[in-house]
C-alpha cells in the first residue's frame, strides 16, 4: 500500500491501493479516485436523468456521500459496484416523488430539440433518452448502458419484476422509434 | 430484427461520450467536499457549545440571594425547565429532534425506494 499520496505516485498506484489510502481519510487519494471515475459516473447520471447540469450535480452528490462512507466500505475492490450503487441511490433519490413504476403516454410532448421544426435538430441516444419517461429511462440505461440483469435491477431500484420488463421493452420501443424517424429525416 | 436492435442499443450506450472538462469537476466536487466538512466540523463546534452551556446553566443556575441580587429571572428559568421537562416539552423537544436528525442527515438517510 502506498503511502504518503503524492500526485505522481497516485496517478501510478493501482485503484485498490488508492481506495485503501482513501478509506484511512487521505483527501488526495480520494480526489484521485473522483479523477478516475468522474468520466463514468457523469455518464451515467447523464443515462439516467437526461439533463447535463443535473447530472454533474448529482454525480457530485454521489461523490460527496461515497467520501463519507468511504471508510465502511468492505473491500477496496468493490470500489467501483460500490460507487454505481451510490450514485443510481442519489437519481433514486430525486426521482422518488415522481411514480417511478406509472406507464407513461405513447407520444409525450415534443421534445424541445426536435419539437422546433428545424430539419437539423440533433437527435442522438441522449436527446432520445431525454423524452423517455423517469422509470423507461432507468430501466433502459441500466440494462443496456450497464450491462444489469433485470433481477440487479429489480434489487437496485425496488421496482417489480413485471414493472422493469416493461419499462425496459416500452422504452425499447420507444427508443427504436426515436432513432429510425431520425435516421430517415437525415436521409 | 430486436437482437439486432439490442445490440445496436448497447453500441451506442457504449460510444456514448463522456462528459468533458474532468479537472473542473473534480475542483467542484472538491469544493463541494470542503463545504461539506466545513459544515459539519462547525455543527460539532456548536453543539459541544450548547451541550457546555446547557450544563454549566444547570450546575451554576444561581438561586436564593445570589439569584435575587444579580436579577436572574428564577420564575422565568424555573417555568423553562419545568416546561421542557414536561411530557409535552420532551415530545415537542423529541419532534424538533428528529426533524434536525433528518433534515441534517447526520447518520445518513435509507435508500431503498418503496413502490
Amino acid at each position: 500500500v502506498i503511502s504518503g499520496g503524492s500526485k505522481n505516485t497516485l496517478t501510478a498506484a493501482t485503484e485498490a491501493a488508492v481506495v485503501g489510502l482513501a478509506m484511512t481519510g487521505d483527501d488526495r487519494a480520494f480526489e484521485e479516485l473522483v479523477r478516475r471515475r468522474q468520466g463514468a459516473i457523469r455518464k451515467l447520471m447523464l443515462q439516467l436523468c437526461g439533463d447535463r447540469v443535473l447530472a454533474d450535480d448529482y454525480a457530485q452528490e454521489a461523490f460527496v456521500l461515497a467520501w463519507r462512507k468511504i471508510h465502511a466500505l468492505r473491500s477496496p475492490a468493490a470500489f467501483g459496484g460500490w460507487l454505481k450503487r451510490i450514485a443510481i441511490n442519489i437519481h433514486l433519490q430525486h426521482v422518488r416523488r415522481t411514480d417511478l413504476a406509472a406507464p407513461t403516454d405513447d407520444e409525450p410532448a415534443a421534445h424541445p430539440a426536435t419539437g422546433s421544426g428545424n430539419p437539423a435538430a440533433r437527435m442522438d441516444l441522449e436527446s432520445a433518452l431525454a423524452r423517455l419517461s423517469s422509470g423507461e429511462r432507468l430501466c433502459v440505461a441500466l440494462s443496456y448502458g450497464q450491462g444489469m440483469s433485470h433481477g440487479e435491477i429489480c434489487e437496485a431500484t425496488k421496482l417489480p419484476l413485471g414493472t422493469v420488463k416493461s419499462h425496459i421493452s416500452r422504452g425499447c420501443a420507444r427508443l427504436r422509434r426515436y432513432l429510425s424517424a431520425y435516421e430517415e429525416q437525415r436521409e | 430484427m430486436n437482437s439486432d436492435f439490442d445490440m445496436d442499443l448497447k453500441g451506442m450506450f457504449a460510444e456514448m461520450p463522456e462528459p468533458g472538462d474532468g479537472e473542473r469537476f473534480v475542483e467542484k466536487t472538491g469544493a463541494r467536499i470542503a463545504r461539506r466538512r466545513f459544515g459539519r466540523r462547525l455543527l460539532g463546534i456548536v453543539l459541544v457549545i450548547l451541550t457546555v452551556l446547557l450544563i454549566a446553566a444547570s450546575i451554576l443556575r444561581p438561586t436564593g440571594l445570589n439569584a435575587y441580587l444579580i436579577g436572574w429571572p428564577q420564575t422565568v428559568a424555573i417555568r423553562i425547565s419545568t416546561a421542557a421537562l414536561s411530557p409535552a416539552g420532551m415530545a415537542v423537544g423529541g419532534w424538533l429532534g428528529l426533524l434536525v436528525f433528518v433534515k441534517l442527515r447526520l447518520f445518513g438517510r435509507g435508500f431503498a425506494l418503496k413502490n
